[in-house]
């Protein structure tokens, strides 16, 4: 029986490859140069002439600016990039404008960048501002005139929004439009639809059922509008108003016919150009209300206040995603979408521990009306945890998932996004059993906890077999290595709010926390031994393993003890994290064979005992794991290039240390130098270089290592015994829960090395 | 000097003792004063006076050559020979000089941005800055020098005095070698000299008269007769034919601390700790010069947006440009919105960071530590492999793992080997010898593939 392995549900990004959303962002400051410099350590797979595309300086001058250009923070750039002053009076205007109609890209401290995209604009749109408020907006705020085509570009996007609406009606599936040009537009994208990865294109013939003639039929809105009453259920667009008092005006609605199964791709295609908005108008769905509440005591913040206004207006809720940083209280932003929903709703999160912290914190923010325990209305659903109808299935009792869904237990469900995985063979009759009462529940809403990881195949279908009307995705970070973020603006719905790392770091809502990048150079040993190494695998375990790191690494570990400090030490990698946690005093250490009992037991010690002050833990802390008095970090290896894990390692300190106030906290990540650790290093750090975060860079530390011969590994003989000792090993890295990714990245590496090979004679 | 400054010196080095403040103060009416104060400060800053006890007294070495200068002036001694400076009675030209000195100077900057191997037209200025080694000529190709990038990253004191010595320095290998020192003399004399007042150049010899053309030429000094005028406006016609010059902020540059010039007055970059430089300007020059070490990725109104990447700053490095100039350029320029930022948020903290050096008036030099940092480290990645004349030589192309091995072990016993690797594969297979020993070695394979 596979015990708690789900925690290692983890996308495989990072891998070293660089996606085609990168090429979108033209800022590649370390990346590019080494990529332009081509030979030794080229990691872009782009051809020249793509390269010189991306580095065209986009000019634009009117010649003149507006008389009070100093009054206005902002510049529009004709390819959709915005600059913004941040010390510009009114900023702060600029900002919430900015943040709901443009994707930030980066938020240091004086200027900040965004980015009109078909996204942002669709989510503009799905808050309600029209095209006349975001462009007047823009022009009132642009210190120029706004270029013309970006204007233009903006309007045609947000013309397309709420056009489309795909109906369920007496069985059949009908994409309606009110527009026949349009329509006509999508039955031709879906022609030249361009073939989506690890999928056949789909014939014509299966997308319309009327054989292989595209039919395009009109009648009159009037009739549709009686007919949808009642079935809102599969009605993805609810047309604007719905009070049966207005006149209702006779229009035209041109619809053709798709077959059943073909609705997800006409869905996907459709979405590029045609955004579908989900709202959920949950007063009128006649399903019983859970009775649940925030508890009186509880105080949101203003950001987590104005990310729920987001989603709740108009007695609607729109589906969609909200970005906050690690320790930025995510969680009670979603035990508070549930209080005022109040449906019933699955949360998914990343790992067992994870779903104990979910059910404490829904515990500890909201109560039941009445006598009710919130606790009575929460399941639990993991492989360890037993369900409501365990006994009574053991002792042979037969559960009718209809009847027992009924059950206020199952109100709220807790669970992973492995246990929605159906594996062939690989689920008991419990599970089978509880997904059935899962499948036979009305749900609300579905919250998905650290929702980067949806995007990936597998998730993707477990999700939507939930259906639930409301969407609600919470992550810190809406970063990916590869191409499968924009499946999340289809899958779940725009992104409603982000916040801005450095403003919540100023007013004390997360811990300020100082960056140190710590070169350690390898040791002749090692370095003799990683040039030789043909296998990456090989090479990876040499720079982790690297003798002046654990040196270093001991040195922080022993001084911060020594300071009092709460010490978390981070690696990728199974091997080099057991063998640091030994060789520097048998140190506990947590991974994804840990079972859950030992994890709990040792998180509470480093969270209580106060002799338990450093703690090794493997990707699987990377993601929502709570250990509020951490307030150092040390990474010694990591995924790669992986951005997303970098922000999300730093999350583990960033939660405010002194409630309110400003509090300290450090990362220090240990590099490599002179190995493609220190490539990877610099690609990992961009979000959070972007974010404002500095990252400060430490060579003094390892210097004095190396002079050095006392302590751990000092003699070049110990350094040679550990590099016997590690040949005897095998590298060994946490299991892939994605197969499908982690094939793709065994494949792309061997073709990499390869490619390496030649380039290296 | 100002002429205030001037009569105190003057004053001060004839006094037998030590003069306390309140007596130079007594030299003119009470509402000179703080004036006074001003300008004694100043001198004290030049090392020319000192302060001791309250008591100002003239600098021993600076008194001696100076009353030496005045007394071989009057006793006509070679010193100014060539030529004599006495102010041009009128109105000041101070307007008119700076505007020439802008202009002129803003040229120089761009003929020296501009020359990549291009065909120019050739112009006094352009000859100078040839013959300054800030360009070269290369096949009727007008080329940068390793120092012209330096030149345009420096401030503008210090590209007057590298104009001005390169210029004179020039001259040191013709055969009128001693006009290195009579240009010189000219530099001191003007260097002194109050911005925007007129003098009449008398006396002046010819190579004076060309110095003088090349000065206006790069606006450090406005002459304008040379620009065709007779005399200047409202001036005595009496002085017409003459050589006329009236010095400028540049010249004035040569010599004073206080005479501040900048193409800018005030900063106008922002560098974010994200290696992005953010350049609130329209000057194709700015443009140009931040091109030097940036790649540039957004022109608008009014600013431009770049990004400093290691494959920049390397090329920065490569023609010819160090870290500290660089981040000399970029400190200098600082928008004064970080000033204000900073000040904010140190008051946020309730510390009372650089609230001192605002009331010093000094310029704010702050740019992002990790960005300072990180073009160090650049620089000092450039030295990390440094190339040495071989001692040593490499052979590979091995036949076989036999032949590789044999001859290793015959190396390594006539003490040549230095270093072997790659036992297990022939093709990277590599033995290293000593470059004395390299003729032998050689001998020997051909000796044992003969056979």
């Amino acid at each position: 029986m596979r015990i708690e392995s789900d925690s290692s549900a983890e996308e495989s990004d990072g891998s070293d490859y660089i996606a085609p959303d990168d090429i979108m962002d033209e800022f590649v400051p370390h990346a590019s140069g080494l990529k332009r410099k081509g030979g030794l350590i080229s990691y872009k797979h782009t051809t020249r002439a793509e390269e010189e595309v991306e580095r065209e300086v986009v000019k634009y001058k009117t010649g003149s600016m507006k008389n009070d250009a100093g009054n206005r923070p902002l510049w529009v750039a004709p390819d959709g990039r915005i600059f913004l002053e941040a010390f510009n009076p009114i900023y702060q205007i600029a900002y919430d404008f900015l943040i709901a109609v443009a994707e930030p890209v980066s938020r240091p401290s004086m200027i900040h960048e965004y980015r009109i995209t078909t996204n942002s604009i669709f989510a503009a749109s799905s808050i309600g501002l029209t095209i006349d408020d975001i462009t007047q907006a823009l022009m009132k705020l642009s210190k120029t005139e706004v270029p013309a085509k970006l204007m233009a570009k903006i309007k045609d996007i947000a013309t397309r929004f709420r056009q489309l609406a795909i109906v369920q009606r007496e069985g059949r599936c009908l994409v309606e439009c009110q527009r026949q040009e349009l329509l006509e537009e999508l039955i031709k994208l879906l022609q030249n639809a361009p073939t989506v990865k690890g999928r056949q294109r789909q014939d014509l013939k299966d997308i319309f059922a009327k054989g292989s003639g595209v039919v395009i039929e009109s009648r009159d809105e009037a009739e549709v509008r009686a007919e949808k009453v009642g079935q809102t259920d599969d009605v993805l667009d609810i047309p604007e108003s719905d009070d049966d008092d207005t006149p209702v005006k006779k229009r035209t609605v041109y619809y053709f016919e798709a077959r059943q199964q073909a609705i997800d791709y006409v869905k996907e295609v459709a979405h590029a150009r045609f955004p579908i908005l989900e709202e959920y108008e949950w007063h009128r769905d006649g399903v019983p209300p859970i009775p649940i509440n925030l508890k009186p005591n509880v105080d949101l913040r203003p950001y987590q206040e104005k990310s729920l206004s987001k989603m709740f207006s108009n007695g609607r809720a729109r589906s969609g995603m909200i970005v906050l940083p690690c320790g930025a209280g995510k969680t009670l932003v979603g035990v508070s979408a549930l209080c005022t929903l109040k449906r019933p709703t699955v949360i998914l999160c990343t790992s067992g521990v994870a779903v104990e912290q979910w059910r404490s914190q829904v515990n500890l923010w909201a109560m039941a009306s009445g006598d009710d325990d919130v606790d009575s209305h929460i399941t639990r659903f993991t492989s360890g945890a037993r369900l409501p109808f365990s006994d009574r299935m053991h002792k042979g009792e037969d559960i009718d998932p209809v009847v027992e869904a009924l059950d206020p237990a199952y109100d709220i469900i807790i669970s992973t996004y492995n246990m929605m995985i159906d594996r062939k063979g690989g689920r008991s009759a419990e599970a089978d059993q509880m997904m059935k009462i899962i499948a036979a529940r009305r749900w609300g809403m579905l919250i998905m906890d650290e929702v980067h990881v949806v995007a990936s195949k597998e998730f993707t279908k477990a999700v939507r077999s939930i259906g639930a009307p409301c969407k609600l995705g919470l992550t810190a970070t809406l970063v990916r290595e590869d191409e499968r973020i924009k499946q999340l603006y289809h899958l779940i719905g725009p992104k409603l709010y982000e916040a801005n790392w450095l403003d919540l770091k100023r007013h004390g809502y997360i811990a300020d926390v100082r960056c140190a990048e710590v070169w350690c150079p390898m040791t002749a040993v090692f370095y003799r031994e990683y040039l030789r190494a043909r296998d990456k695998a090989q090479r990876k375990l040499l720079y982790a393993m690297n003798p002046t790191k654990v040196r270093v690494c001991d040195h922080l570990i022993r001084h911060h003890e020594g300071r009092g400090d709460k010490i978390l030490v981070f690696s990728d990698d199974l091997t080099p994290l057991k063998e640091y946690a030994r060789r520097l005093g048998n140190k506990p250490c947590i991974h994804g064979s840990s079972s859950k009992a030992e994890r709990m037991e040792k998180l509470q010690a480093f969270a209580k005992d106060p002799n338990s002050n450093c703690l090794f833990i493997s990707r699987i802390g990377d993601n929502s794991i709570d250990l509020p008095n951490a307030n150092v970090l040390i990474q010694i290896s990591a995924l790669y290039g992986s951005r997303r894990q970098e922000a999300q390692r730093l999350g583990r300190v960033s939660r405010p240390k002194v409630p309110g106030g400003i509090s300290h906290a450090i990362f220090y990540t240990l590099v490599s130098t002179d190995t493609r650790e220190k490539f990877f290093s610099s690609k990992r750090s961009r979000f959070l270089r972007d974010q404002g975060y500095s990252f400060k860079v430490v060579t003094s530390l390892a210097d004095r290592m190396m002079a050095t011969t006392d302590g751990v590994l000092g003699t070049v003989n110990e350094q040679e015994e550990l590099l016997a000792h590690l040949k005897t090993l095998q590298m060994e890295t946490e299991e892939d829960a994605d197969p499908d990714e982690t094939k793709m990245r065994v494949h792309r590496g061997v073709a990499r090395v390869t490619r390496g090979q030649k380039r290296g004679r | 000097m100002p002429p205030l400054a001037q009569t105190i010196v003057t004053r001060l080095s004839v006094m037998p003792y030590a003069t306390p403040r309140s007596e130079i103060e007594s030299w003119s009416k009470a509402e000179y004063k703080q004036l006074i104060g001003e300008h004694l400060d100043l001198l004290c800053r030049l090392k020319v006076l000192k302060l001791s006890d309250f008591n100002y007294e003239i600098n021993p070495e600076f008194k001696e050559t100076f009353i030496n200068a005045i007394v071989a002036v009057t006793s006509g001694s070679t010193i100014s020979k060539d030529a004599l400076f006495t102010i041009l009675p009128g109105q000041a030209l101070s307007a008119e000089a700076e505007a020439h000195a802008t202009a002129s100077w803003k040229r120089v900057m761009e003929l020296v941005l501009q020359a990549n191997n291009t065909v120019t037209q050739r112009s006094p200025t352009l000859d100078a800055l040839l013959k300054c080694g800030l360009l070269k000529r290369a096949n009727g190709l007008l080329g940068p020098t390793s120092d012209s990038r330096r030149f345009l990253l420096s401030s503008t004191r210090s590209q007057v005095w590298l104009f001005c010595l390169g210029y004179v320095q020039s001259f040191s290998t013709d055969a009128g070698s001693s006009l290195v020192l009579r240009f010189m003399t000219l530099l001191f004399q003007l260097a002194p000299l109050v911005p925007g007042t007129p003098y009449i150049v008398s006396d002046a010899s010819d190579p004076i008269r060309s110095l003088i053309a090349i000065l206006h030429q790069a606006g450090i000094v406005y002459s304008p007769t040379l620009t065709g005028k007779k005399t200047p406006d409202g001036a005595d016609k009496s002085f017409a034919g003459e050589l006329i010059v009236v010095p400028t902020t540049l010249s004035a540059m040569l010599s004073s601390i206080t005479a501040t010039y900048d193409t800018v007055k005030a900063g106008f970059i922002v560098v974010e700790s994200n290696f992005k430089v953010y350049a609130y300007t329209d000057d194709p020059l700015h443009i140009g010069i931040i091109q030097l070490f940036a790649e540039l990725a957004y022109e608008l109104d009014g600013l431009v947006v770049s990004q400093i990447t290691p494959h920049s700053i390397r090329d920065a490095f490569h023609h010819g440009l160090s870290a500290s100039d660089i981040i000399r350029y970029l400190e200098a320029h600082v928008h004064p919105a970080i000033f204000a930022r900073l000040l904010e948020d140190a008051k946020e903290q309730g510390k009372a960071v650089a609230s001192e050096s605002a009331e010093q008036g000094d310029r704010l030099k702050w740019i992002p530590d990790t960005v300072k940092d990180q073009i160090c480290l650049w620089e000092q990645e450039r030295h990390r492999v440094k190339v040495l004349s071989p001692s040593v030589r490499a052979i590979r192309g091995f036949v076989s793992t036999e032949e590789f091995g044999r001859l290793r072990k015959w190396a390594e016993s006539q003490g040549y080997l230095v270093f072997a690797t790659g036992e297990d594969r022939v093709q990277d297979a590599v033995l290293v010898v000593t470059e004395a020993s390299f003729g032998d070695v050689s001998g020997m394979i051909r000796k044992v593939r003969g056979r």
